[in-house]
């Protein structure tokens, strides 16, 4: 199923295992030097950089050539056509087939693109069908067909992406088929979504490091994160809330109103919205996971949010210093505590590359909340200015 | 880490057993890091809390009084450069690693306080007066002096945007902002001066080596600003034939770019050149396909997109593997 070669799958794997090994000390660098010799991998898998430019220049070629052959062929009315996208989405299907079997392209850029390009004009494709043939947009039936379309790229070229695109879709599909089976559909809704993510996060968690789903792996991290904030959400009281109006007042969103309109079983709802999170922490921390505990801290800060939505217990700036206040102790507190690594607990960075470390978030906050203050050209002319990261050392 | 692999190296000779033992240490007991996740807290209990304090201030103006709000902020900014400049390591021109990891945090809380103490006496007493040069001024002195001193990247390029207001202030008052024509020509010349000051300080900070590590924030900002504004600046006088000149420009930064990020084996600049050069070599080559005016035109500016992008792709590959060589 995988359309890249099996053998230097698992040869990268071994790499990246002697990288961690060699980050940590263990190894030394001519052993992992070695161990790059004996292992070797035929993809191209260039720098994030030339990834991020080779995604921007494929997309303009893509780009490009449709329009020429949308122009050379106008004259004949097909281009509306339902078959029309399918046969451009073919045909960049194809060149992508072509770039990874034969120039080994591997997360390069250039795969990438004509990957999202082609799954967009199948989905367009798809979409032209259904307003042809009925009047109501089918949404179960699109979602239906992403989720296929989605998993089939996932399964193929082992994209963390679209796995996370077909699992969002699947869980749309349930939803709108659910939705519309049964008056008492939606009353039920986040008790089936419930079990549905919760078993799809066993599954996941299950299946890490099996012999079958070895390269799989970054994957299924995107599948338990996923599942996980679905898990919370289908309980959520707001979320639970708004759509339960929505249903009851013909279908327009009430964000604004949350008091208004009774859900039934609202302490368990409640419960779940502030305990959850609490759990996940609790089960990351002791399972040493780093997606529960992570999923848990961001998830807090969501239940407040409910929180604040419904109870005005004090103004924000209240809750704001004395947030800001709790969090410094703890923090500070347990960096304290860990000074030496207790109970294989560590405030030292191991410099292990986890998935979410690559996303640099950290840096991300910070460029996103001081580079705000910039844009407000007040009398003053003061900005507070682009901010790139607290002390983050930048060596490209 | 995973034992079984590794023991198969070892038996294929790749890792020494002294290396294998070390491993069989470490995934018996393996450390669970919580550096990222106390990190965040952290962070975000610095926003939060000054957040709230500002909103609070803000909210209770009329009963604590304009000095005493000035004289909180001052403590709190003073208290944090206090804090700093007894913590701190002795200056060195080369990398100084933070005493410990609360030092950035406190430096950057001192930073922005402190902006926002300079901004407040400005806005309240009008300290500058209608000079507001002077009062970005003195603020970018500081943050320019606080980064060399404590060795930060952030506060750097707070300092550089800084720069950036204080010269787009200084170029074109309030007067001009005011009205609605105000000359374009002046801020593009300032900016394309400011990026080439930058780059110059980049290239000063290796040079001289002072502070080589603040390079790369030198150069960002630089090249970004450069060739934008060296393109703003084609497009601008569009029409004449000024506009080739700063073509020119761009070419000839482009060239000195590119050989500097063969030197520096940097990625992001090669990519930054490729792509920013690209952007106005394909604006040459459109003017000239439209100058035709020819009903080709179009098709053949299509197909001079595809071909080029594949060419830069092609191109870029090729680079990419010369820097991995060189």
């Amino acid at each position: 199923m995988i359309i890249y070669n099996n053998l230097w799958l698992a040869n990268l794997l071994i790499r990246e295992e002697a990288e961690k090994a060699c980050k940590a000390d263990a190894i030394s660098i001519d052993e992992q030097k070695k161990i790059e010799d004996k292992y070797s991998v035929g993809f191209y898998t260039p720098n994030i950089f030339i990834r991020v430019g080779l995604f921007i220049l494929t997309c303009i070629i893509v780009l490009f050539s449709g329009g020429l052959i949308t122009l050379m062929v106008s004259d004949m009315h097909i281009v509306d056509t339902w078959g029309y996208s399918l046969f451009l989405g073919v045909i960049t299907y194809i060149a992508l087939e072509l770039i990874v079997r034969s120039n080994n392209h591997y997360k390069s850029g250039v795969d990438d693109a004509l990957m999202w390009i082609s799954g967009g004009l199948f989905v367009a494709a798809f979409m032209i069908i259904q307003f042809n043939t009925t009047n109501e947009i089918s949404y179960s039936r699109i979602s239906f067909f992403i989720f296929l379309l989605a998993l089939y790229y996932a399964l193929r070229f082992t994209d963390m992406l679209m796995t996370a695109v077909s699992l969002l879709a699947l869980i749309a599909t349930i939803f709108s088929v659910w939705k519309g089976l049964s008056s008492w559909g939606m009353s039920t809704m986040p008790f089936l979504i419930m079990i549905v993510c919760s078993g799809l996060y066993l599954l996941s968690k299950g299946l890490v490091g099996k012999k079958l789903t070895i390269y799989y792996t970054n994957c299924l991290s995107v599948v338990q994160i996923i599942s996980l904030l679905l898990l919370y959400f289908a309980g959520n009281y707001l979320i639970v809330q708004s759509l339960s109006t929505t249903e009851a007042y013909g279908g327009s969103y009430g964000w604004g109103e949350p008091t208004e309109g009774k859900v039934p079983f609202a302490a368990f709802f409640w419960i779940w919205t502030i305990a959850i999170p609490f759990v996940y922490m609790y089960l990351g921390l002791r399972k040493k996971d780093v997606i529960l505990l992570r999923s848990g801290l961001l998830l807090i800060a969501i239940a407040v949010f409910t929180f604040r939505t419904y109870y005005n217990v004090m103004p924000i700036e209240g809750a704001l210093c004395i947030i800001g206040a709790i969090l410094l102790g703890i923090s500070y507190s347990v960096i304290k505590y860990l000074k030496t690594p207790k109970h294989g607990f560590t405030y030292e960075d191991l410099n292990e590359d986890n998935l979410m470390d690559k996303l640099k978030v950290e840096s991300l906050i910070v460029s996103e909340t001081f580079s705000g203050t910039q844009a407000q050209n007040d009398q003053t002319r003061f900005g507070g200015g682009d901010f790139g990261g607290g002390g983050a050392s930048g060596n490209f | 880490m995973n034992i079984d692999l590794f023991k198969k190296l070892f038996e294929e000779d790749c890792i020494s057993e002294e290396s294998f033992e070390r491993i069989k240490n470490t995934s018996h007991a393996p450390l669970f890091s919580l550096h990222w996740e106390l990190k965040t807290l952290l962070y975000l209990g610095v926003v939060l809390l000054s957040t709230g304090l500002g909103i609070l201030i803000y909210k209770n103006i009329d009963t604590i009084g304009h000095q005493v709000i000035l004289l909180i902020i001052a403590a709190i900014s003073a208290g944090c450069f206090f804090y700093c400049f007894k913590h701190k390591k002795p200056f060195s021109k080369e990398l100084i690693k933070s005493p410990n990891s609360f030092f950035d945090y406190i430096l950057l809380l001192a930073c922005l306080s402190f902006l926002s103490f300079v901004g407040y006496l400005q806005f309240q007493y009008t300290v500058f007066g209608t000079n507001y040069g002077m009062a970005t001024f003195i603020p970018m002195i500081l943050l320019f002096y606080i980064a060399y001193e404590f060795d930060h990247l952030g506060i750097l390029a707070m300092g550089i945007t800084n720069l950036a207001i204080w010269m787009g202030i200084s170029v074109t008052p309030k007067q001009l902002l005011l009205n609605t024509d105000f000359n374009s020509q002046t801020v593009i010349f300032t900016y394309i001066f400011l990026g080439l000051l930058l780059l110059l300080a980049a290239y000063l900070s290796t040079r001289i080596s002072f502070k080589k590590h603040f390079r790369f924030t030198y150069q960002h900002f630089g090249v970004h600003l450069s060739f934008i504004s060296l393109l703003a600046g084609y497009f601008f006088y569009y029409d004449s034939g000024v506009s080739f000149l700063f073509m020119l420009t761009l070419f000839a930064l482009a060239y000195y770019i590119y050989t500097d990020s063969f030197k520096y084996n940097s990625f992001y600049f090669l990519l930054l050149v490729v792509l920013y050069t690209y952007i106005a070599l394909s604006s040459l080559v459109l003017r000239g396909l439209f100058s035709m005016r020819d009903d080709s035109s179009i098709t053949l500016s299509f197909m001079y997109f595809i071909g080029s992008a594949i060419g830069i792709i092609f191109l870029l590959i090729n680079l990419n593997k010369k820097i991995k060589s060189a």
